[in-house]
């Protein structure tokens, strides 16, 4: 099954750990990433992050790789909660949690959906950081490269869907 | 037809959508676009941004628009 939530409210991980795997006797792996705001970016303090998303199509978009994975994988259930609005140093960003029977789907599933979600997945960041003169600034993120090659290790000759 | 703006191109344009006349092409909307906002022309350019046709990537400058299409300029995504 695939549950996929974009919110601005914080989540709770061992609430979504617990529904992954509460009654499921097939599940022998959960694994769970969960992302959060750090305080520097690039060199410069940040105390705030702003996330945008497109309403609908987010939702969509995270939906049809969470289905790509699992045709990928042999996996049980899929869970990503990712949070939009105003975020501060510490503050939760994104959960993804994967179950299956044997660790090695898991993990990799985890570790792909990730990579998706920073560089596909329709959200924007904007950063608040301070300047040497103390003033504050923000700035909209650019792409980061790393990001995008971070995905293309997950494209195969076998399998020229993308994925 | 509307166009639905995002994030940087919504900041830089202060307009969170614009109407225009309805062009027939992905390729001619971004023409449009430059045209209409041509201060912030790199924002409409291929390289740049990206057009979401009824909520779904388009990579086809060809693809054909229609009035009742959900229309959207993007930046490169940046999140998770």
């Amino acid at each position: 099954m695939i549950h996929v939530a974009v919110q601005t409210q914080d989540f709770s991980v061992a609430e979504a750990y617990t529904q992954l795997c509460e009654g499921k006797p097939d599940v022998g792996a959960a694994v769970f990433f969960v992302g959060l705001v750090r305080d520097r970016n690039l060199g410069d303090d940040v105390s705030q992050l702003e996330l945008e998303h497109y309403p609908g199509m987010t939702e969509k978009s995270i939906e049809a790789f969470a289905h790509k994975a699992h045709e990928r994988w042999p996996l049980i259930d899929i869970h990503i909660i990712h949070r939009v609005g105003k975020l501060a140093v510490q503050d939760q960003i994104v959960f993804v949690g994967v179950t299956s029977e044997h660790r090695e789907a898991a993990f990799a599933a985890c570790d792909f959906l990730m990579d998706y979600l920073k560089s596909q997945a329709p959200f924007w960041k904007k950063e608040r950081h301070r300047l040497e003169n103390g003033k504050w600034q923000e700035r909209w993120i650019d792409q980061a490269e790393k990001d995008t090659r971070a995905l293309q290790r997950w494209h195969n000759p076998v399998d020229e869907s993308g994925v | 037809m509307k166009i639905l703006l995002f994030a940087r191109i919504r900041d830089q344009l202060g307009i969170d959508s614009v109407d225009i006349d309805k062009p027939s092409t992905v390729a001619e909307l971004r023409l449009l676009m430059q045209r209409q906002f041509p201060d912030h022309s790199a924002l409409f350019e291929d390289g740049f941004s990206l057009v979401a046709v009824n909520q779904e990537i388009e990579t086809t400058g060809a693809r054909r628009l229609r009035e009742s299409d959900e229309v959207a300029f993007l930046p490169p995504m940046t999140g998770g």
